[in-house]
């Protein structure tokens, strides 16, 4: 099959932008004239395949235009929103135990002496919106080869998942839209599949529900790996084989990455079949046994340099390993599922569960029979060449030949406008009510609170029997965190953590101070510490500058409150465009969603805590200060209230709690512990109190609020708050510890009740645990 | 001979699949649905004989505690499903992914059957047969396959009633 050749050089501004179209290639007229410049200055036309790559290498998924580029607000210019800001605090912070950050894969910190562990997580949203099954399953089985793509093995693997309300009308729902309930069903169908076919436990995650993602659900998938800390080699060298591993290519996804960077329209629904991929966890499975064993056989691993196919397929894999040096890469060795690819769909399609190896020559063999024993493909597909050229052959005819400088370096800088204007806040108050029980029930069975059980047991969080802290703690109470235990012979433990809060995203900068306060919440409940943190932005089109406006204001917040808490973001991945057009003007933007997971260390697992209430007796403490800050409560969304102050956090007041709630928990006296988050301190004394089978008893007078209304300290959902259970006895001691921080208000109790006593004395909560329970469990009675 | 392999629970046993696509066919708002069973299906192309296909069944797809088997010789036009398919009265929808797009279990069970040494078996795929009991008129049935069932995407799907 001879190359065909696209004309560019001698066309107008009106022939490139078609031909970007016709190919779907989603390069704009600037990068189009950029590339047609450059073969000017070569004096030939491109081949499809060159153009194809370009394309690939240059989009938004790839090269992260926005967060790299120059964006320009308030009269200043930014120049590289994540070095600006999230890099900067990495990079201040300065932790001796990030190993390798922002560069490779995946994240990676120390764990302990010998091993590493590498964390990852991204976002596979459009597929997912088009086929909930193989969409979310394939974003599993992707971001497990980002770990394996650094050489460490997935041993935990965590989901977050958005979508339109369950309940919504199928009649409302627009053109080419799957309902909300079938895109969660299959969501967690195909995460399940994946994850448990492998065998890699999935035991951390949550669920959210806005109208917001009706046209536009959202599945991030994340990862965490461990590996020997000799073990990670990233050095391809001159005369170092290409050897693809795994599945066979076929037109899979083809054009994914591209596509990931348009907005849905409702005709993706019949033009993006291409996207779609359905996974093979076997086959991944297969490729990651063998991978450990060319990784452990000998001192050192057997490959030079290891990477996943993953978006834009081989073109991205073998490119980005081989810029520094050079490729050439022969397209018809590569293993095809069914004959008649074109070689430029062989070099960029996205077929799953496919890795690449550089591999000295001398190992070839090695490398080839560890992966056939393990009943995969294993293939030489070309060599790495040091004349810094990418060169691909195609039945002995060179179809593309592009200098490495150009196609890395090559691609035009957006420069982007960025507006932010912050909303006003108008608080829409609320007249108080003489008791609040039906309020707790209404917010304990909304979607975003109630009970995911359905899903937990549907995922193997058991697999690899290394878990110690699981998602359902006590009696069927929601965990805050999952703590696993990776050495047989170490009881030291990973705690890991999410923090998402899309619901206060009319203020992004407290927005996502929120989340990185929430995800750092979860993991101390468990006993976290040294915390490594992971951001994941999912927002609307980047172009429009009252989005990216509100996009920087959420990045200024992570360097802040990375600096804050001294937690260092180590890795993390965009997804823009996230809008759903409808036909002419009018757009739904997802609301601003920003997730933060947390990674951190507890050293001895003896000493993790739960959430689930204990003995009766022991005393109940509260860390922290209720602030009137409703905006984006679930109270205020059950009573139909909009507006209000969404919750700030004063990093350097949490910071020291967070510090003294660890030390207390060292000292072995804390026996529970439950972070105050959606639906506030109410919803999260009612769970400690079903959870554990017990009752609780607590009085709104002894809370430190600056607010005396009832409603205010009982569902504001003001950050850095905690419940804690003491062992009774050991109040001096916890008072001590936690200074300031913390105030007694109330104590365990055995009739299986929550009473909560109002400001005014009378009892504005009195309800059965097992009554609330009902309330938090019948939502997904599926 | 090219057969068709539909695996259901047998009768007391939960069938969560059928249960769960009750349910949704309910959350519709289409027709009345009585009840729902749902069965795995395989599509064993290639020249196989009964006594292998029966061998495949027992010792590969099927749980024999739980599960029951019924086969046939697979028919272009979908007629196989009165083989596999004992109910009358009932509405059966055949579900199957689009050629070319990746069937894992089927292949899968390609290489599990080419290790038992059966022969003749050219690939396998597989799909879902669900056996829908309920008034529906042939639009709304097409409408719940459209709604619900099947994802046009990437499968394809077809129905017929058996009187």
């Amino acid at each position: 099959m001879k190359p065909r050749i696209i004309t560019l050089v001698g066309k107008n501004d009106q022939d490139l932008a078609e031909t970007s179209k016709k190919f779907m290639l989603a390069l704009n007229l600037e990068e189009m004239k950029k590339v047609q410049k450059h073969f000017e200055e070569l004096g030939r036309n491109p081949t499809d395949a060159e153009l194809e790559t370009i394309a690939q290498t240059w989009s938004e998924h790839c090269v992260h235009k926005t967060f790299s580029g120059i964006i320009r607000k308030d009269g200043k210019e930014i120049d590289h929103l994540l070095r600006t800001y999230i890099i900067k605090a990495t990079t201040e912070l300065n932790m001796p135990w990030c190993r390798c950050v922002f560069e490779d894969n995946a994240g990676i910190v120390k764990f302990d002496d010998d091993f590493d562990i590498a964390v990852k997580a991204e976002t596979h949203n459009h597929p997912t919106a088009l086929d909930p099954y193989g969409g979310a399953g394939t974003g599993s089985g992707g971001v497990f080869r980002d770990v394996m793509g650094v050489g460490a093995k997935p041993i935990l693997s965590t989901d977050v998942l958005f979508f339109g309300p369950p309940d919504y009308p199928h009649d409302k729902l627009p053109e080419g839209v799957l309902h909300p309930k079938r895109l969660m069903k299959g969501s967690v169908a195909g995460i399940r599949d994946y994850g448990n076919r492998m065998g890699i436990p999935t035991a951390n995650g949550g669920i959210g529900f806005d109208e917001g993602y009706i046209g536009n659900p959202l599945v991030y998938a994340g990862v965490v790996g461990i590996m020997p800390n000799n073990k990670y080699v990233r050095n391809p060298k001159p005369g170092d084989m290409i050897v693809l591993v795994g599945g066979k290519t076929g037109r899979d996804g083809i054009h994914g990455v591209t596509f990931a960077s348009l907005e849905l329209t409702t005709d993706s629904e019949k033009t993006s079949s291409g996207a779609v991929q359905i996974g093979n966890a076997i086959e991944e499975k297969r490729v990651l046994d063998g991978q450990l064993i060319a990784r452990d056989r000998h001192d050192i691993p057997l490959y030079s340099a290891i990477t996943d196919c993953g978006g834009g397929g081989l073109s991205s894999a073998v490119g980005e390993m081989g810029k520094r040096i050079g490729v050439r890469v022969e397209l018809d060795k590569v293993p095809l599922k069914y004959p008649d690819l074109e070689p430029w769909e062989i070099w960029i399609s996205e077929a799953q569960e496919r890795m690449i190896l550089a591999v000295p020559k001398g190992n070839v063999k090695e490398v080839l029979d560890i992966f056939r024993n393990e009943n995969t493909d294993a293939t030489v597909i070309g060599e790495f060449t040091g004349d810094k050229k990418l060169t691909l052959i195609h039945e002995g005819d060179v179809v593309a030949e592009l200098d490495m400088g150009f196609l890395h370096k090559g691609v035009p800088r957006v420069m982007r406008e960025a507006r932010f204007e912050k909303a006003i806040e108008t608080d829409p108050g609320f007249t108080e009510r003489n008791e609040y029980n039906e309020d707790l029930k209404r917010i304990l069975s909304s979607p975003n609170v109630a009970s995911k059980e359905w899903v937990i047991r549907q995922y193997d969080h058991e697999v690899q029997a290394k878990m110690i802290i699981k998602p359902v703690q006590g009696y069927s109470g929601p965990g805050d965190a999952c703590v696993i235990k990776p050495r047989n012979d170490s009881w030291k433990g990973i705690v890991v953590s999410n923090g998402v809060n899309p619901k206060f995203c009319s203020d992004p900068y407290n927005m996502a101070l929120s989340s990185i306060d929430e995800a750092m919440r979860n993991n101390l409940c468990c006993g976290g510490r040294r915390i490594a943190l992971l951001d994941n932005f999912s927002w609307g089109n980047p172009e429009k500058p009252d989005r990216l406006g509100a996009l920087v204001e959420s990045v200024k917040a992570c360097h802040d409150g990375s600096l804050g808490f001294q937690a260092p973001f180590i890795s993390g991945k965009d997804s823009l465009y996230n809008e759903y057009s409808l036909g002419g003007n009018d757009t739904i933007s997802i609301p601003y969603t920003l997730l933060v997971t947390a990674v951190g260390i507890i050293p001895d697992i003896r000493k993790a805590v739960t959430m689930d209430l204990k003995r009766e007796g022991n005393p109940v403490y509260m860390i922290g200060k209720t602030k009137k800050e409703m905006g984006g409560s679930h109270f205020y969304m059950v009573n139909g209230l909009d507006g209000g102050k969404v919750p700030g956090v004063n990093l350097a007041r949490a910071k020291g709690s967070m510090d003294s709630l660890v030390s207390a928990m060292d000292s072995g006296i804390v026996r529970a512990c439950h972070d105050c988050s959606e639906g506030g301190m109410a919803v999260t004394a009612a769970e400690m109190t079903f959870a554990g089978n017990l009752g609780m008893r607590i009085n709104l007078k002894n809370v430190d609020s600056e607010s005396d209304e009832d409603y205010v300290i009982l569902f504001s959902e003001s950050n850095s708050r905690f419940l804690v259970e003491v062992k009774k006895g050991e109040e001096k001691e916890f008072e001590e510890i936690m200074g300031d921080h913390t105030r007694r208000i109330g104590e365990v109790t055995i009739d299986k009740k929550l009473v909560i006593t109002g400001t005014n004395g009378n009892e504005v909560i009195s309800e059965d645990a097992e009554e609330l329970k009902r309330a938090w469990k019948m939502t997904f009675d599926w | 001979m090219s057969w068709v392999v539909g695996i259901g629970y047998n009768e007391g046993v939960a069938d969560p699949v059928g249960s769960n696509t009750k349910k949704d066919i309910e959350d519709l708002r289409i027709g009345k649905v009585r009840d729902v069973k749902a069965l795995q299906t395989f599509f064993l192309d290639g020249d196989v004989t009964r006594e292998d296909v029966e061998r495949v069944c027992k010792d590969l797809f099927v749980d024999n505690v739980v599960q029951f088997y019924n086969f046939g010789e697979m028919k272009g036009d979908g007629s196989h499903v009165e083989n596999l398919v004992k109910d009358r009265g009932v509405w059966v929808v055949e579900i199957m992914p689009k050629p070319g797009v990746m069937d894992p279990v089927g292949l899968s069970s390609e290489r599990a059957i080419s290790v038992m040494g059966v022969p003749g078996v050219k690939s396998v795929g597989t799909g879902t047969t669900f056996v829908i009991d309920g008034d529906f008129s042939e639009q709304e049935i097409e409408s719940v396959c459209r709604k619900s069932l099947a994802n046009g995407l990437v499968q394809n799907f077809r129905f017929r009633r058996l009187e």
